[in-house]
């Protein structure tokens, strides 16, 4: 009976300070691995594998993320293209997206309201087209399609008689990323808009 | 009639304990306890069960030694508590039957109750530390704190989804059944222990 206890008791212990205590002769010359991934340690490092970005590129987000083996940083976009129809009161803009990361992305939707950035009018809203699916590595077209009101185009005319281009600014800006959901507080500005 | 006499020697309670604790092992190695989904597609998974915990971000698996050791250890103990169970179940009458049952029993129950603490704890934690409030079931979307994302103009909220699996609940039974074959023992024993005459004569 006594041996019996004996022999619980140090199943007790053996069993739950074994793997411990092997997990510690392993790795006792780092502890911290004990804890911290490599992965995460990568990340703090800021592992980059694609963090050269040409001057027509964007990052997008505040820095680079440097994932390791998650990737090789934040998505990158490009501008392709805009179309323009007057008579529909119509835009779209396409950029190139790469997705620098080694998993798939989806862009689930995008939405933003365009304004003047002088007087903060609202001219136009813009949305995605449908989502996209960015795969890992892999650059995506990615078409933005918007649309103005004629109280805008009456607005501007009224406004900016005589001017070529308007400055406007990306307010209310929300993008859902893979159910990420980021909305920007504060408008983007986008630049001149050419009203010729 | 001999069959019949073996089988009345056996605890049947404390067989199916037993084999359920080890049939629970085994699920719970491949199927989590308790799964929280970041992201819609997945961007981050969490998938926790006593004996295995997998935190997955971007598709890439991230493992910590201490977490693989724990994870061992809550293994080892339910395995041996399993075992124990079993040779109980086999030897109910023994004089040393109790200290098994004993150790035995408590093994998926602990690892029950501790599940359930690690959980509340870890929605607590996450709530008070960084502010995210974590559902333990169902969908919701979690909000980054403002403190967070200070000074980048932008809120962030993510979709979630959190489900407690059908190993939990399986987990619980088996916990119960363990109460339940604890509970059972000392009636076995007053019942199957032969008194007056009978001692004489089986012995």
């Amino acid at each position: 009976m006594q041996t019996l206890s004996i022999v619980l008791v140090l199943i007790s212990i053996g069993t739950i300070v074994g793997p411990m205590a092997g997990a510690v002769i392993i790795y006792r010359d780092n502890l911290s691995q004990l804890v911290v991934p490599p992965q995460i340690n990568s990340l703090i490092n800021g592992n980059n594998n694609n963090g050269n970005n040409s001057n027509n590129e964007s990052n997008v987000g505040s820095g680079n993320f440097g994932a390791g083996d998650g990737g090789g940083g934040f998505p990158t976009t490009t501008f392709v293209n805009s179309q323009i129809n007057d008579e529909a009161k119509t835009f779209t803009v396409t950029v190139n997206v790469t997705n620098n990361f080694n998993y798939d992305l989806t862009i689930n939707s995008l939405n933003a309201t365009v304004e003047s950035s002088q007087d903060h009018y609202q001219l136009g809203t813009i949305s995605l087209d449908s989502p996209v699916i960015i795969m890992s590595n892999q650059t995506s077209l990615v078409t933005v399609s918007g649309a103005w009101t004629q109280e805008a185009a009456d607005h501007v005319q009224n406004n900016f008689a005589g001017a070529t281009s308007i400055n406007v600014d990306l307010a209310y800006v929300t993008i859902d990323v893979n159910g990420i959901i980021i909305q920007q507080t504060q408008p983007i500005n986008v630049g001149d808009i050419p009203l010729t | 009639m001999l069959n019949k006499l073996s089988l009345n020697k056996i605890n049947i309670i404390a067989l199916i304990a037993g084999i359920s604790t080890l049939l629970l092992i085994a699920i719970s190695v491949f199927v989590p306890w308790w799964q929280f989904i970041i992201g819609k597609p997945t961007i981050a998974q969490i998938s926790f069960s006593p004996v295995n915990f997998n935190f997955t971000l971007l598709g890439t698996s991230m493992a910590t030694p201490l977490i693989w050791a724990t994870n061992l250890a809550c293994f080892l103990t339910l395995a041996s508590g399993g075992i124990i169970m079993l040779i109980y179940s086999l030897k109910p009458n023994k004089s040393y039957s109790k200290k098994l049952l004993g150790f035995g029993y408590k093994q998926p129950v602990v690892a029950v109750i501790l599940f359930v603490i690690e959980l509340i704890a870890l929605t607590i934690v996450a709530s008070s530390v960084a502010g995210f409030n974590v559902p333990l079931q169902g969908a919701g979307v979690l909000q980054i704190p403002q403190s967070m994302t200070q000074g980048s103009g932008v809120n962030v909220s993510v979709n979630v989804i959190a489900a407690l699996e059908w190993p939990f609940y399986f987990a619980i039974i088996v916990a119960g059944l363990c109460i339940t074959t604890r509970l059972y023992q000392p009636k076995k024993l007053t019942t199957m222990e032969p008194s007056g005459p009978f001692v004489s004569m089986n012995n």
